[in-house]
């Protein structure tokens, strides 16, 4: 179990603060050189009654270095947001995935949660913003919609 | 809380730009390195050497255009593997425009289990959920040497807070 999760390593600072570096230091390459980040978080960066403490805390963590980041990132030219998905069946999610389907319920596609992040990244308005996405509550409309709290406005 | 539509016509200013993607060997990763590509950018998938062969095979099957795409093995708690990937990522590419942080892991034993005591009645560390935070958001631990080389950093930490900081009582 240990080599499982050492498989999946992602830390969050040790990639914001790289990927700032590099940002700012390379060119761009193509004609529009607005540089971005988007940091992975989760629903569990806002809620915490799922019962997986650490993760919650982890993903609250990453909500805390969005807010924490932004003069920095400002400083440097960079946007940087946060997406965080709702229940996404990834490698994660095994088995609590399965629970959530047996129920009946809508889960969010890694696809919907690309677009999101795509979103984000591309739109030059956003910095500072974290979008939830929730294909739970409202996968069935036509649309793909995200639900968007501005993470600056809670600064 | 605001409603965002996806504007799926943003997409098209994805063209030509390079993303680099942390975790893309599988996942939510996968998928947003397809959605970059499919639109014109060049995607760098970042993951462990150990999904080496996982990586190409997205790159082969699920990229639409996977000669605008690379594999960069990278344990990225090891702060010189990642640094190296963006450096090999602006090698190939000539730049970089975006960093997709695509963050971790959860626990799959409950952390504040109090029955989890030892044959003395002595509650147990958990190391799961500390290795959690570490992971999803410091990234210290890994390998077994570079947990030595943590606790042995943590070590060298206290003895120079312990001698830079004098308890004042003692003064």
């Amino acid at each position: 179990m240990i080599d499982d999760i050492q498989s999946a390593n992602r830390p969050t600072i040790t990639a914001l603060r790289l990927a700032l570096f590099f940002l700012k230091k390379s060119s761009s390459t193509s004609p529009d050189s607005s540089k971005s980040i988007v940091l992975v978080g989760s629903t569990s960066s806002y809620f915490g009654g799922t019962g997986v403490t650490a993760y919650v805390a982890s993903k609250h963590g990453v909500l805390g270095l969005l807010r924490a980041c932004q003069p920095a990132a400002k400083q440097n030219g960079v946007r940087v947001n946060v997406i965080a998905p709702f229940l996404t069946p990834t490698q994660i999610t095994v088995g609590f995935s399965q629970k959530w389907r047996d129920e009946g319920l809508e889960e969010n596609t890694p696809q919907g949660v690309a677009e999101a992040i795509a979103t984000v990244s591309l739109d030059e308005s956003r910095t500072g913003h974290s979008l939830m996405v929730s294909m739970a509550i409202h996968g069935r409309s036509r649309h793909k919609i995200c639900h968007g709290s501005r993470a600056n406005e809670l600064v | 809380m605001a409603q965002v539509q996806i504007d799926q016509s943003l997409f098209s200013n994805a063209a030509n730009k390079t993303v680099l993607i942390t975790g893309a060997a599988r996942g939510i990763g996968t998928a947003t390195a397809a959605l970059f590509n499919e639109n014109g950018a060049n995607v760098i998938i970042a993951d462990l050497a150990q999904f080496r062969d996982v990586a190409e095979e997205v790159i082969k099957n699920d990229l639409a255009f996977p000669g605008k795409a690379i594999f960069v093995p990278a344990n990225i708690v090891d702060w010189v593997q990642l640094r190296a990937a963006f450096k090999k990522a602006i090698d190939v590419f000539g730049g970089i425009d975006i960093v997709v942080a695509n963050a971790g892991i959860m626990e799959r034993e409950t952390v504040l289990n109090l029955e989890d005591v030892d044959e003395n009645g002595e509650l147990r560390e958990n190391a799961e959920a500390s290795r959690v935070i570490d992971v999803n958001l410091k990234g210290t631990f890994n390998s077994k040497l570079l947990t030595f080389i943590h606790y042995l950093q943590l070590v060298l930490y206290f003895v120079y807070a312990t001698c830079a900081f004098p308890d004042e009582s003692s003064a």
